[in-house]
């Protein structure tokens, strides 16, 4: 227990004494006929942004192994030719689904190892391999946060590939497998505290410090893990911008080191999910309205990374569901968020969009 | 007679004998208020909360014959005000939402202009708390409102317990470097 909970309950307590029961309108039931109908309880869990970009020519994952991935190239333009990823991969808790993309059926059901659960997904190696992160004990325990490869359709599919110092909340992979992104709090005195972005590539780890303006979501890396794309969810920065960060600058401040893509005007659409393009060059950002009072459209864009040039608009939908999640191979992405039970396909050529799957309740997607 | 029990006639029958309207009544009676005011932790206003609320209620009326266990009806009562809360919000906005102020809606309860609740911490640390993301409010006031264990927490928001775990530790660091910076 410490103070912040202590005040939370209390707080909490005196918001509970200002509804009164008084206060409350009378419940009414519709007239007529109620024939109960087919009404699911089951909850539709809000998405989180989980975005993996698929290369075109990718590798095996050397995280571990401190060499660059062999021939691991970030293809121009991220044209991957003729085939798209191999697997679909989504987090279904207690599950990690693999499902065939094109027909969408779950080939496996993968358990997280006993007393973990699974938190987090991301696609490497052209949709071949995943890696996925169970949640751990922040500070201390034996429980730590770590990642593993999931390799479908080998007997034993599931190894460890590293752990990850402190509480982990989202993390990335690049394409090749090479490196690692994650928003970490590490410990001091025993709690989660100093937040950073870790980089972990080629085997040396790299992290940045975070001040209150920077709150980094969204995490996009390019194929050969050079660029890493956020979007700052702050309360006290720069709300909705959209940066970049070139994973070898200077270990140091977040924010000294990353550059602006999009920066939101005063009133104008906020950024709410990125995915940078394999050669990173590309950010396909989501903004959405932030005032609350204009009707709830949300416009998928492309901005050149190097300018700050929205280069096209690509899609606008209304009836979000959640926190969009999009995963791209380079012509098309694949948004959770768009309606309640289906994920749907843009195609980053035409900007033309379609429903790709009807799948509903998953909380992530790895393409 | 109530506003629910005056359309008993028309209520589908549970095997308990009972109708479903006099059934949800009841279950109103016993836990409408707390539904009210959990659905106000993650939506900000009152009227907002109760149309939260009084959806939830309507939907467990009409799928009352496929209860099998109404000690359940609880827990479905309160996924339903997490997702109509979620729809609420989503409806005006993203991560945002509770932090601006539409003409459409009332302000927080816990503002200022609303004047229900006493104390400027108070009032700074709920402001914090709906900065937060959407998962870790709900986790804080699942946990610290209404004093669910972890995984009771898992299963109404279909996350690991870890995952609780970590998202309220995050949460509470979060707030904490907040309120530092304020004072």
């Amino acid at each position: 227990m410490n103070d912040i909970e202590d005040r939370l309950r209390d707080t909490y307590q005196a918001v509970e004494r200002a509804i009164r029961p008084e206060t409350i309108r009378p419940r009414v039931l519709p007239a007529g006929s109620e024939r109960p109908r087919s009404t699911r309880f089951v909850p539709l869990t809000a998405a989180a942004a989980v975005i993996a970009v698929i290369a075109g020519a990718v590798t095996l994952p050397h995280l571990l192994t401190g060499s660059p991935a062999p021939g691991t190239t970030a293809t121009p333009g991220a044209q991957p030719a003729n085939a798209g990823p191999s697997y679909l991969a989504d987090l279904n808790y207690p599950w990690i689904e693999v499902r065939d993309p094109v027909t969408g059926k779950v080939l496996s059901r993968t358990q997280p190892p006993s007393g973990y659960g699974w938190q987090g997904l991301a696609a490497i190696d052209g949709g071949r391999k995943f890696l996925v992160e169970t949640a751990g004990d922040p500070c201390g325990g034996d429980k730590p946060f770590r990642i593993y490869l999931l390799t479908p359709g080998k007997p034993a599919g599931l190894r460890p590939v590293i752990t990850l110092p402190g509480l982990i909340d989202e993390f990335t992979a690049s394409a090749d497998g090479g490196t690692l992104a994650y928003l970490a709090e590490q410990c001091k005195n025993g709690r989660p505290a100093n937040p950073v972005l870790g980089v972990v590539r080629n085997g040396a780890t790299r992290d940045w410090t975070m001040p209150s303006s920077v709150n980094p979501g969204s995490l996009s890396l390019s194929a050969d893990g050079g660029e890493l794309g956020y979007v700052n969810f702050t309360l006290q920065g720069q709300r909705g911008a959209a940066s970049v960060l070139s994973t070898s600058s200077p270990p140091g401040s977040l924010a000294r080191w990353s550059r602006p893509v999009f920066v939101p005007t005063r009133r104008g659409p906020q950024g709410v999910a990125l995915v940078l393009n394999a050669d990173g060059q590309t950010m396909y950002l989501i903004t959405a309205p932030a005032n609350q009072s204009v009707a709830m459209t949300e416009t998928l864009s492309a901005y050149d990374v190097a300018t700050g040039t929205r280069l096209r608009t690509l899609h606008a939908w209304s009836g979000v569901q959640g926190q969009p999640v999009i995963v791209a191979d380079g012509t098309h992405a694949l948004i959770q968020g768009m309606h309640l039970t289906s994920i749907d396909e843009v195609n980053l050529g035409t900007g033309s969009a379609a429903t790709f799957r009807q799948l509903g309740g998953v909380m992530s997607v790895a393409w | 007679m109530t506003a629910f029990s005056e359309q008993a006639a028309t209520g589908s029958q549970p095997a308990s004998g009972t109708t479903a309207a006099e059934a949800i009544e009841a279950l109103y009676q016993e836990h409408g208020l707390g539904m009210v005011r959990l659905a106000v932790m993650l939506v900000g206003d009152q009227p907002t909360a109760e149309d939260v609320v009084q959806e939830a209620f309507l939907g467990l009326y009409r799928g009352w014959h496929r209860v099998r266990d109404q000690g359940t009806v609880v827990a479905y009562l309160r996924t339903a005000v997490i997702n109509g809360a979620r729809s609420a919000l989503r409806s005006r906005g993203r991560r945002n939402a509770l932090l601006i102020k539409a003409a459409q809606h009332d302000p927080p309860v816990w503002s200022a202009e609303a004047a229900a609740i006493d104390g400027e911490d108070r009032r700074a640390l709920m402001t914090a708390v709906a900065g937060l993301t959407q998962r870790q409010r709900e986790v804080l006031t699942l946990k610290y409102y209404l004093d669910l264990g972890e995984n009771e927490i898992a299963a109404l928001l279909r996350i690991s317990r870890s995952t609780v775990s970590s998202t309220a530790a995050r949460a509470v660091t979060a707030l904490t470097r907040q309120l530092k910076e304020r004072e």
